[in-house]
């Protein structure tokens, strides 16, 4: 029976957003018998509201406020207005994510002790390893149902587009090719069924095979009774007590009307550009820059990972939008080797598009049309693609901004979100877009066409963790180096990008943050 | 304004066809190209009026010769219903181009480089983003052209394609 929490009850955590990080952290926290309100933004939809249709679940889940995308970035001249794609509804960007369940390698906690200062990067080691993380790791796939040793799920069966790419790297030395770990059901796993290959992944999985919250750790919260979820209310700013602590989360309900909930403990959950948004736009007199913020490092190195969209033509039909939109992963880039030409390592991924995404996504450029165009169209159902994921560059200068008199339908100025590309995120990527024309290549491609990059679903760094309280804003829980009963539940706590999916180490991460928390509350320490 | 939506209301729904440079004979030719032809075209009810150059200039932008007229015409209907200013404008200002360089309307221009070369002068400007956006959505976002690029659309209410093909390649 989901609680019902009252708002002067100041008893209660508040956690911001109900995706990957908040979602989990709810569950798991209600788990421990500690009480929650989670305030999601955006409006609750069922399984059964998930279609099988990319632009009709764009326009129905995708978070399409204002935002506004400057810098060198593709996105900025492509998507002026859509920088990130990601998801306001509960569950968050669980509901859209392709389910690549990859963990963090071991050299990717400590990019700066391994390749040492980067001119121009701002570079930083995590402040917990790998072996610290690797049993919350297991416990994340067990929780999520991962592919692969942890649950004993069998990976994927290959499905042709992965056929084809597979067998062009095969051709080209590669070696660690596999269908996962993916958090895709192969067969039933706690309550969800095995995947049908339906395709549309990334419009939300209308069975349920896919790990979400939406479905998994929210309504499980819920039936605890110690969580209580509000969709449709969107954090205006977080208000803080004379010590400096905070207490309190200002929101906007459905209708518009402002709410404030007490809180004992407040963690923010709303990936990373709401998230530095929401501290930046919580300033008072005590915390002039934003809440949590003396190091300055609230909304800097934002990260997306390094990417590109390649796909190729091949001689025969391969009709990839058929079964998982991308179960199928090449991994012998995925190690730090500065002989390339950059540093840290990217992975390829399988990735189809169905038609109508395919003809936005193509070439979004003004000169994406004519005969040229049409043509690539035409040979739709002989394509193949890959997304390449890879290690981008903390860089200061890449950051989110509030607009200095633009404001949003809360009355909240616009958030900027500038990017430009460090030297080495346009080597990898050239090195990353060359190997895998050359894989296409060996199995016969008659084209292989560059997509400038999507809008970001991956979005990292903007809070990010660090040893000192100087160069970031959360210690190695995700607790504000400043203001101890303040936490940051998202992506936007990694310090570095990795190569690698960000889901599997926000639900990780959560799951530890949790327990964490739990000892604090137990020890009135919060 | 020779070509302007408003005034041009007179094109013939035969004019309109014959645009596609292709007959319906044709088309019913192939059983995949027979799924296409719409209803309401073999039923003869009315087709959307357009100005030629509008309908010329969506076929430019996404030139599928296979496709016929009416799934451009469709789309290009309802943006005009939506903006006709901007259409109008638009369209004045791409004949008036036409016509100063070549003498012809833009549709009457044969050659089709001629025709982009005018295309690709305008294709950052607001009228022609409006008409390319309206053709991405009618066009490929249209299950009823689904088939014709080889694309399946919806499958989980048929189960999706675990016993339906998704690994069925065999030619590598």
């Amino acid at each position: 029976m989901a609680a019902k929490f009252a708002q002067d009850d100041g008893d209660v955590v508040v956690i911001i957003g109900s995706g990957a990080g908040g979602g989990t952290l709810a569950n798991a926290l209600a788990k421990q018998g500690i009480r929650s309100v989670v305030l999601e933004a955006g409006k609750r939809y069922q399984m059964k509201d998930l279609e099988n249709d990319e632009w009709a679940m764009f326009n129905k889940i995708s978070w399409l406020d204002k935002r506004i995308a400057t810098g060198g970035w593709d996105v900025a001249q492509n998507h002026p207005n859509l920088p990130a794609w990601i998801v306001k509804a509960v569950g968050g960007s669980s509901v859209h994510w392709a389910g690549v369940a990859l963990r963090f390698r071991d050299f990717e906690f400590r990019m700066r002790s391994e390749n040492g200062a980067i001119a121009g990067a701002n570079l930083l080691d995590w402040p917990l390893s790998y072996e610290e993380l690797e049993p919350w790791y297991v416990k994340a796939e067990k929780h999520m149902g991962v592919t692969g040793p942890s649950t004993g799920m069998p990976y994927h069966q290959w499905h042709n587009s992965f056929k084809v790419l597979a067998e062009g790297a095969k051709r080209v030395g590669y070696q660690e090719i596999q269908s996962g770990p993916m958090a895709i059901n192969t067969q039933a796993y706690d309550g969800r069924p095995g995947c049908l290959q339906i395709g549309f992944c990334m419009q939300g999985c209308r069975i349920g095979a896919k790990w979400s919250t939406l479905y998994t750790d929210i309504p499980r919260a819920e039936a605890s009774g110690h969580c209580e979820v509000r969709p449709q209310s969107m954090a205006l700013r977080i208000e803080h007590d004379a010590r400096g602590r905070v207490n309190a989360v200002v929101y906007a309900d459905a209708q518009g009307r402002q709410q404030r909930q007490r809180a004992r403990v407040v963690c923010v959950a709303g990936n990373s550009i709401e998230s530095p948004r929401l501290l930046l736009n919580s300033e008072s007199a005590t915390f002039s820059d934003g809440l949590a913020n003396s190091s300055g490092q609230v909304g800097r190195n934002y990260m997306t990972h390094t990417t590109a969209g390649i796909y190729a033509t091949l001689p025969k039909p391969v009709h990839m939008y058929r079964g998982t939109t991308c179960a199928g992963i090449i991994s012998d880039e995925s190690y730090n080797d500065p002989a390339r030409g950059f540093v840290g390592g990217y992975r390829l991924e399988v990735l189809s598009l169905g038609l109508p995404f395919m003809s936005a996504f193509l070439d979004p450029t003004p000169q994406g049309w004519g005969r040229a165009f049409a043509s690539k169209m035409e040979r739709y159902d002989h394509m193949s693609g890959v997304w390449l994921c890879g290690e981008d560059l903390p860089m200061e200068g890449n950051r989110i901004t509030l607009h200095a008199s633009e404001k949003d339908q809360y009355g909240l100025p616009v958030p900027v979100v500038h990017k430009d590309d460090h030297a080495f995120d346009v080597a990898m990527r050239e090195h990353g877009v060359a190997q895998t024309r050359k894989c296409y290549e060996a199995v016969g491609a008659s084209e292989v066409i560059r997509l400038p990059s999507y809008p970001a679903s991956h979005n990292m760094g903007t809070n990010r963790m660090s040893a000192r309280a100087a160069d970031g804003v959360v210690n190695k829980w995700g607790q504000s180096h400043d203001i101890p009963n303040l936490f940051v539940s998202d992506g936007s706590q990694f310090t570095t990008s990795g190569g690698q999916n960000p889901t599997l180490t926000i639900v990780a991460l959560a799951l530890r943050q949790a327990e964490h928390i739990g000892t604090l509350l137990n020890q009135r320490a919060l | 304004m020779p070509d302007s939506p408003r005034l041009d209301p007179g094109l013939s729904r035969r004019r309109f066809m014959s645009l596609s440079g292709q007959s319906l004979l044709a088309l019913g030719a192939t059983a995949v190209a027979a799924q296409l032809i719409p209803v309401t075209l073999l039923a003869d009810e009315a087709l959307p009026e357009l100005p030629a150059g509008l309908l010329r200039m969506g076929r430019d932008i996404y030139p599928h010769d296979r496709l016929n007229d009416l799934h451009y015409a469709k789309p290009l209907a309802e943006l005009l219903a939506k903006q006709p200013e901007l259409i109008a404008d638009g369209l004045g200002q791409l004949q008036a181009s036409a016509a100063q360089r070549h003498g012809q309307s833009f549709e009457a221009l044969a050659v089709e480089s001629d025709r982009v070369a005018l295309l690709r002068a305008i294709e950052t400007g607001p009228f022609f983003r409006a008409v390319r956006s309206a053709l991405m959505f009618g066009l490929y976002d249209n299950p009823a052209l689904f088939p014709l690029f080889g694309y399946e659309g919806s499958s989980v209410e048929k189960g999706g394609y675990l016993a339906r093909g998704y690994n069925d390649l065999d030619w590598l």
